[in-house]
């Protein structure tokens, strides 16, 4: 049992919007990834009221042992016209959505090459399914064509296992966005397929929000399968999986997380279909996302010890040490501290990345705050300074 | 175990040979159209390859009406099923507009609190509003609300533990935790028929996993005798850790786990017991504690006890309870707590106001009723079951009842049937249980009235004589003569 351990968490007193309530005093929070600012949402809160007092809280079933209720198939047919696929199905938790879609396609023998800096889901799913597993560096288009030329040359095998990419289209473990493009050419030369996992970036990118194929203005048929947690844009939880019919039919029998676990409550699934009708009239939500993004990306442009390392376009904004305490437990010392300091002093909630023993990424550590479009200019403003003031105290005798 | 009779084993395997013949010719004629229409799929090797998908598309489909019904209204004792219509031989079902109501004996609503109750749902309401319906962030960053809080003391108060962690889905929380309770050098002794979720978490772990057979408490010792004297599997050095993972009530079987044998058996020989009580908590035992109240086992003998919401208490969510350095460990090394979205709020007051109820605190007795309901229930439909002459699986008091089916050609007839009757049931056929021991299961709930009851024994039995379920000879009706039952013909 070490200090780390004992480690607890700041507790809400309220919803998780861009401003919360924390022992007692109101405090700007960018710790939830709640990128439209859907949460409190007034039409979100009706349709899950109308659906609590309908339906009861629970679903109370698998979906193939009458779990699947009506309001499942309406969820599920809304995702895939949102994104312009044939079809989706619905996971009941954000994490199972990956570590059940991968093992499902994926076989012993089966050739994947993936970031390294994948978050633990994939990672699970990638052990899980038993198949070679390669990494190439994170976001580094040079090493991935070197994976595939290494993997494709001189096994004549190749041909007839299946080979897959699997990236993520806004890293949850750096900010970083995936150049889809440059995917797409490299996985048409040597045939590959792609799995995309689009849980950062449903909502946010683009300009209606379909997420990076259309941030890349890349054709969404041409990725196999996208897979997508709800628990970010959409401000509800479960997960999405899209594709072509034949890949979410095969899902339906042979994934785990779905055959093996109850439905996805249904209040929770109207939140979704709310959510997404919301999305569809109001555009200027994400216009606003991307101004938000852009005035505390410059906030935060020259502070002290620490350096922006996400991507410019990304709702995570991701704080990285510019010189490293050389170790992850000591860094992770460093920015916990700052992290309280500016909760202490300042009001403003942010979040460290946490990593579990279990996780094998091996990425820096940084802070990371979520940018929200319910956020106004004082919240950013005073988010930059507080962090500018704590950032100079603390790393003063680092440098 | 369940012996089937020689003739009903041949007849099984004549029926899936026939449609695996079937399905070989169908898939020919299939090669034949589409090397014929060419595809536009050059180079890649198909997503699905030849017999992985066989089963789904030969055998599944034609049955695939009696699978995935979707419903219209909460999964109470009653439910509206909407109807679905196949225009392509039963490829795709489209649904139409037409609902029928029907008697619920699928859905896990062992005490009822399924669909919208009194004490409950205005509760829940409550805090929808006050803190929407997700938290959209990791428990960790800042989804810990006071409610959380709140569940996870009242949960381990109610199982008898210091200390619980709370997850948002009961697969992950099975899958997630094993890997990070055990690792390389550890041994994992599972029961053969376990779920899933727990081989999938121990498969994860990293850890030599060996099986032992179905609740029997001797073959597991002469496993564990084994395993020690063997050590690790290279090295042969004593293994890091043994754990045996073992479920209150098993869900295909409806048994219960022979737990004081169990338990016996690790503390000889220093092994961890994880129980899973995924359908058994706040189902059985004389408060709703579980297989531990129900055996007589104390919970401190158990180190681990890991159970879910969905079941007894209407909502979602999984739970593991143990002392206090173990959830405090889980809590900086569980993934599912560090990178998943915290448990919806809603839902968690749900649970907490179930257990509420559950215990009385609500001022009212009606937990104790629900409690006092389904423990009668149960028992009343299994034993007449059994005096009508089907083969009935599982212990007395577990509200999970399989009743054999066998043979393939019979799980959709007893579906179809049955809803003709307004009766929904629940089959389950291969890859779920072995090939040849298709079965039908029941759940009982305490919201089942006699009535409803009686009713469904009756279309049991027509449609039973229908179909020939009935593998044992029926009881003699002048047995069956107290307290005024009405006399089953």
């Amino acid at each position: 049992m070490t200090d780390e351990m004992r480690y607890e968490p700041p507790i809400l007193e309220s919803a998780a919007g861009s401003h919360t309530l924390i022992n007692g005093t109101e405090v700007i929070n960018f710790a939830s990834a709640n990128y439209l600012g859907l949460v409190g949402h007034g039409k979100l809160l009706e349709a899950c009221t109308e659906s609590l007092e309908k339906y009861g809280a629970g679903s109370c079933g698998p979906r193939g042992f009458y779990g699947t209720i009506d309001v499942h198939l309406d969820c599920e047919a809304r995702i895939a016209k949102f994104l312009g696929t044939p079809d989706s199905i619905l996971y009941s938790y954000g994490l199972s959505t990956m570590f059940s879609a991968i093992p499902a396609f994926c076989k012993k023998g089966d050739v994947i090459v993936a970031d390294e800096g994948v978050h633990w889901a994939i990672q699970n799913g990638l052990q899980l399914s038993r198949s070679t597993v390669v990494y190439f560096k994170h976001n580094d288009m040079e090493s991935l064509r070197d994976m595939l030329e290494k993997v494709t040359k001189g096994n004549k095998r190749a041909e007839k296992l299946r080979r897959y990419i699997v990236v993520e289209a806004v890293y949850q473990n750096s900010g970083q966005i995936a150049p889809l493009d440059e995917i797409i050419r490299l996985k048409e030369n040597y045939r590959f397929r792609v799995l995309l996992d689009e849980s950062n970036s449903m909502g946010v990118l683009g300009s209606s929000g379909r997420g990076l194929t259309e941030y890349c203005k890349v054709p969404v048929g041409k990725i196999d399968i996208i897979t997508a947690a709800m628990g970010h844009a959409l401000a509800t939880e479960g997960g999405v999986c899209t594709g072509s019919a034949r890949v979410i039919d095969h899902q339906r029998l042979s994934s785990s997380g779905y055959v093996f676990s109850a439905s996805l409550p249904p209040y929770l699934t109207s939140a979704a279909i709310t959510a997404i009708d919301i999305l569809e009239e109001n555009l200027d939500l994400i216009m606003k996302l991307k101004k938000n993004i852009g005035t505390l990306c410059r906030g935060l442009s020259d502070i002290q010890g620490l350096e922006i390392a996400s991507d410019l376009a990304s709702p995570i904004v991701f704080l990285r040490l510019k010189k490293s305490t050389g170790s992850l437990k000591g860094d992770l010392q460093v920015l916990e501290d700052i992290a309280q300091h500016v909760l202490k002093e300042d009001s403003v909630l942010v979040a460290t990345s946490r990593r579990s023993t279990l996780d094998k990424c091996k990425l820096p550590v940084g802070i990371r705050l979520f940018v929200s479009a319910a956020h106004t200019e004082d919240d950013l403003m005073k988010a930059g300074e507080s962090l500018k003031r704590v950032a100079a105290l603390a790393l003063n005798g680092h440098d | 175990m369940i012996t089937i009779p020689y003739l009903t084993a041949l007849t099984t395997y004549f029926s899936y040979g026939l449609l695996f013949v079937f399905g070989q010719f169908r898939d020919f004629f299939r090669k034949i159209a589409d090397w014929w229409l060419g595809s536009n799929l050059q180079g890649y090797a198909p997503i699905c390859l030849g017999l992985e998908d066989f089963y789904t598309r030969r055998l599944y489909l034609r049955i695939q009406d009696c699978f995935g019904r979707p419903i219209a209204s909460p999964p109470d004792s009653w439910v509206d099923l909407v109807e679905r219509v196949s225009k392509d031989n039963n490829k795709t079902l489209q649904r139409t507009a037409k609902i029928s109501r029907c008697l619920n004996l699928g859905s896990y609503n062992y005490l009822g609190f399924a669909a919208a109750d009194e004490y409950c749902t205005p509760r829940v309401i409550e805090s929808l509003k006050r803190f929407s319906p997700s938290t959209c962030s990791t428990r960790v960053d800042g989804g810990t609300t006071t409610l959380h809080n709140e569940l996870e003391e009242v949960v381990a108060n109610f199982v008898g533990k210091p200390a619980a962690i709370v997850f948002g889905m009961g697969y992950v929380t099975n899958s997630a935790v094993l890997p990070a309770l055990i690792g390389k050098g550890g041994l994992i002794i599972s029961d053969s028929l376990n779920h899933n979720s727990i081989v999938n978490g121990a498969r994860g772990s990293g850890a030599t996993v060996r099986v032992f057979q179905h609740n029997m408490p001797d073959h597991l010792e002469k496993v564990l005798r084994e395993q020690i004297a063997e050590g690790q599997p290279r090295t042969h050095r004593p293994w890091k850790k043994i754990m045996v993972l073992v479920e209150g009530i098993y869900s295909m079987e409806g048994e219960l786990c022979k737990l004081p044998e169990i338990v016996a058996i690790c503390k000889k020989y220093r092994a961890y017991v994880y129980l899973d009580e995924a359908h058994s908590i706040g189902a059985i035992g004389k408060t709703g504690r579980g297989v531990c109240e129900l055996l007589g086992v104390d919970t401190a003998d158990v180190d681990i006890l890991m159970g879910t919401f969905t079941k007894s208490f209407g909502s979602c969510g999984g739970y593991i309870a143990g002392s206090k350095e173990l959830i405090q460990y889980m809590k900086y090394s569980c993934p599912a707590h560090l990178y998943a979205t915290s448990i919806s709020p809603p839902a968690a007051q749900q649970i907490i106001s179930a257990i509420r109820v559950i215990l009385g605190e609500d001022g009212t007795s009606r937990g104790a009723q629900k409690l006092a309901r389904i423990r009668e229930n149960s028992n009343f439909f299994r034993s007449e079951l059994q005096k009508m002459g089907f083969e009935v699986l599982g212990d007395n008091d577990s509200p999970v009842m399989p009743v054999m089916l066998y043979n393939p050609a019979k799980i959709p007839a007893f579906s179809r049937e049955c809803l003709k009757n307004q009766v929904a049931v629940v089959t389950v056929a291969f890859p779920a249980t072995p090939l040849l021991l298709a079965r039908a299961r029941i759940c009982i709930s305490a919201s089942h009235t006699r009535e409803d009851l009686i009713k469904a024994l009756e279309v049991f039995s027509k449609v039973g004589d229908l179909i020939g379920i009935k593998y044992f000879p029926a009881e003699p009706d002048k047995q069956q003569q107290d307290d005024g039952r009405v006399k089953l013909e």
